[in-house]
């Protein structure tokens, strides 16, 4: 028996307005001033513990995993109700929940367009309960280029026999379970013998080995698969068919993240420029520097234009806006690179005093400036964006 | 609230005629001295009333606003169009916003039917305009718009304008004896100042973005069909990733224009720091592209007979206009901390 959700700020999604308001009253009441802070302040296991309480929070006002379908739990909320959602997580710095990305998007994403009635049955119920799903597709040897990976599943019967290396998987460490690339064909061409499958993260022979990270985190991992047992059940789509499902994997990296994400940074912008203003910051004498703080403003509304264009209603699964997903991308990315690097120049000698961060949180400027480089290498490299932009958009000639 | 489909008709007809009146050839005539391009395309632009695109319904025009001239300038950068289109419709736009009522009964009518040019100070940062001021704008203009000794700004007429031969063909500026002419209207100093800044800046914005976007298509055309070492030269990386930063700075700078083309509409309290920062960033894009996009075409980028040139010398021309860069910034950066003290939210965007 589940606790009743409360329906106040649902009922009002036919109201923009007044599902903003409702979003609004409710934040101001359910996330201190401190949430931040208590997230930088925070270990690992904190971290995830914080993100824990935040789902069941939002669980109780119906709020957990809106974007979803309501058969699966979800709340069928518009894309508008989300981007509006989105925009006030973002003002009011609600708690980032990195931890539940491959659990809330990935994970249903897939399923949804490839997932068996078992397979959605048994494991989309788990997320709004806090399941924690991680992503094993990159290896050691197969980064950029994915589809060359070499984790092998042998078919035995009932099962699929795994072994192989996964690396650069965000929150392992944690996670419950797992959506995962192994090859089922050596001897097809290279995307054509990948197959797609759901692991359950306690199933003997997986070891997990958190990477200990530039910037003092260890979200991300490596998982060593020896002789691990699959069973059939949990493949997703054909054998051997696992390229084309993860495309319906990596396509759901929608842009309503990314877009609360930059929000966040907006509030980061105005207050450090208030700041620095209030108390007379020697660099704002700088001319130099400030016409270069400038420039980054200029860069930080570009990329939320464009995410407003990508999410709008008419903009949304339209032709023409194709390519935008990965313009977004790379100018978000190479923005908060630079911004971060400004930042950690007008912080002067005491920046460089060691000072812990949360992603997304965009302080302390040298944390979040050696974070950047998640942002330009994970989830397709600057330079694999520039590759697509020219090839599938402007139909410049593989070499 | 404008009609999209209406603007999108309005773009694509245009486009449409630009296509047929200022071709490639009918652009290199132009810098030849073989066509006054210039003049021909105004008059077309007069006939088909797209001279009184911005202007309210009230003084004879289609009311599209800043929108309106956008589309408008977007589309003439692309083609890197003659003709003194910036400068007096900027001015118009002026004109309609804070001159008495007498002045645009005189003028608005006639700026909008394409009768009456102006041109304006080609620097708004200079103060006072003294006989080698450069003013932006047709050599015949009928009158221009500058700074006077008294701090107000006079529409004062022109006789022997002196045309000032610049690199950039495709457009025109001039000086001329003006201290000496008694000034046709006076307006306020502040007012025209600020508001002159503002429709130059986004009328340089569009244009610059226009005609980036053009250019780089061009290029990406000329090397899928440049063969060395026996491919096309669009399939080396090294070129298709400075290309794809180029489209990349060009579909941000775009939604910066946009912004910037809202907020003067809206007469959002902040529009000036959007338009100076559009300008900056637009014509900023504009340069690095055309220096791309001339480097790319290697050899033939630095003849004559091809394109880029014209793009080239008029991103360099678009840069200087109404005020440096670097003072735009710090207008915006002053701008900027204004607004937060008065506690306006300043990056607000519409969803």
């Amino acid at each position: 028996m589940t606790e009743a959700i409360d329906t106040r700020i649902l009922d009002c999604r036919d109201d923009h307005e007044a599902f903003r308001k409702a979003v609004q009253t409710w934040l101001a009441e359910v996330v201190p001033p401190d949430t931040m802070q208590r997230m930088i302040d925070a270990d690992e296991d904190e971290g995830v513990t914080i993100q824990r309480d935040w789902m069941a929070q939002r669980g109780r006002v119906g709020l957990g995993t809106p974007h979803w379908p309501a058969e699966y739990g979800g709340a069928d909320l518009s894309l508008m109700c989300q981007v509006i959602l989105a925009e006030e997580l973002a003002r009011y710095e609600a708690p980032v929940v990195p931890a539940f990305m491959i659990s809330h998007n990935h994970l249903p994403g897939t399923l949804l367009s490839w997932g068996t009635d078992e397979q959605k049955r048994r494991y989309l119920p788990g997320i709004p309960r806090g399941d924690i799903w991680c992503q094993g597709f990159s290896e050691p040897g197969a980064g950029s280029d994915l589809a060359s990976l070499r984790t092998r599943a042998d078919r035995k019967g009932d099962r699929y026999i795994v072994n192989g290396q996964k690396i650069w998987s965000s929150m392992a460490a944690f996670a419950d379970h797992c959506i995962l690339l192994a090859r089922t064909d050596f001897d097809a061409p290279k995307h054509a013998g990948i197959s797609f499958f759901l692991l359950d993260m306690k199933t003997p022979g997986v070891e997990v080995r958190p990477i200990r990270q530039i910037n003092g985190r260890r979200e991300f991992s490596e998982i060593f698969l020896t002789d691990v047992e699959i069973p059939a059940e949990n493949l997703v789509g054909p054998e051997n068919g696992g390229w084309k499902v993860a495309q319906s994997t990596l396509a759901s990296e929608r842009g309503v993240i990314a877009f609360e994400y930059i929000e966040r940074a907006r509030y980061v912008v105005e207050r450090f420029y208030a700041e620095a203003l209030k108390n007379d910051a020697t660099w704002l004498r700088d001319d130099q520097l400030r016409r270069e703080f400038i420039d980054q403003i200029v860069e930080l509304q570009a990329n939320r234009l464009m995410l407003r264009r990508l999410l709008s209603e008419s903009g949304y699964d339209h032709k023409a806006n194709d390519m935008l997903p990965s313009y977004i991308k790379l100018q978000g990315a190479t923005f908060r690179q630079r911004f971060s690097s400004l930042l950690t120049r007008l912080a002067g000698l005491e920046g460089q005093r060691f000072a812990m961060g949360y992603e997304g949180v965009y302080y302390p400027a040298m944390f979040t400036f050696v974070t950047s480089f998640s942002w330009t290498i994970a989830g397709g490299s600057s330079e694999i964006m520039r590759n697509i932009i020219a090839e599938r958009g402007l139909g410049m000639p593989r070499a | 609230m404008i009609d999209e489909d209406d603007l999108q008709a309005f773009r694509e007809g245009i486009a449409r005629v630009l296509e047929g009146a200022a071709d490639r050839t009918q652009l290199h005539a132009h810098l030849d001295g073989e066509l006054a391009l210039d003049r021909t395309l105004w008059e077309q632009a007069a006939e088909l009333g797209w001279l009184a695109i911005g202007l309210p319904e009230e003084a004879g025009g289609l009311g599209f606003g800043a929108q309106g001239l956008d589309i408008l300038h977007r589309e003439l950068g692309r083609c890197a169009a003659p003709g003194p289109f910036i400068a007096s419709l900027a001015a118009a736009q002026v004109l309609a916003e804070t001159a008495d009522s007498d002045v645009k009964d005189s003028w608005l009518p006639r700026l909008a039917s394409g009768e009456a040019k102006l041109a304006v100070a080609a620097r708004i940062a200079d103060g006072p305009a003294g006989k080698d001021s450069w003013l932006l704008g047709d050599a015949n203009s009928d009158a221009a718009l500058i700074p006077l000794a008294t701090g107000d700004w006079g529409l004062v007429g022109l006789e022997g304008g002196q045309p000032v031969e610049l690199w950039d063909r495709t457009r025109s500026v001039l000086t001329a004896d003006i201290d000496s002419v008694a000034p046709l209207a006076v307006l306020d100093g502040e007012a025209t100042s600020r508001a002159l800044t503002r429709h130059l800046c986004l009328a340089i914005a569009s244009d610059s973005i226009g005609a980036a976007r053009a250019i780089t298509e061009i290029t990406v055309a000329y090397m899928k069909e440049r063969e060395q070492f026996g491919k096309p030269i669009a399939s080396f990386q090294a070129l298709k990733h400075r290309v794809a930063d180029m489209m990349t700075m060009i579909v941000a700078g775009e939604e910066l224009v946009s912004l910037a083309v809202q907020s003067a509409d809206a007469a959002d309290p902040d529009a000036d720091i959007w338009s100076s920062l559009a300008k900056v960033r637009a014509s900023d894009i504009f340069v690095h592209v055309s220096n791309e996009a001339l480097q790319m075409h290697g050899g033939v980028g630095f003849t004559w007979e091809f394109d880029v040139h014209a793009f080239l010398m008029r991103s360099r021309l678009n840069e200087l206009l109404v005020a440096h860069n670097h003072e735009l910034r710090d207008r915006a950066a002053d701008g900027f901390a204004q607004a937060l003290e008065e506690g306006r939210q300043v990056l607000e965007l519409a969803l």
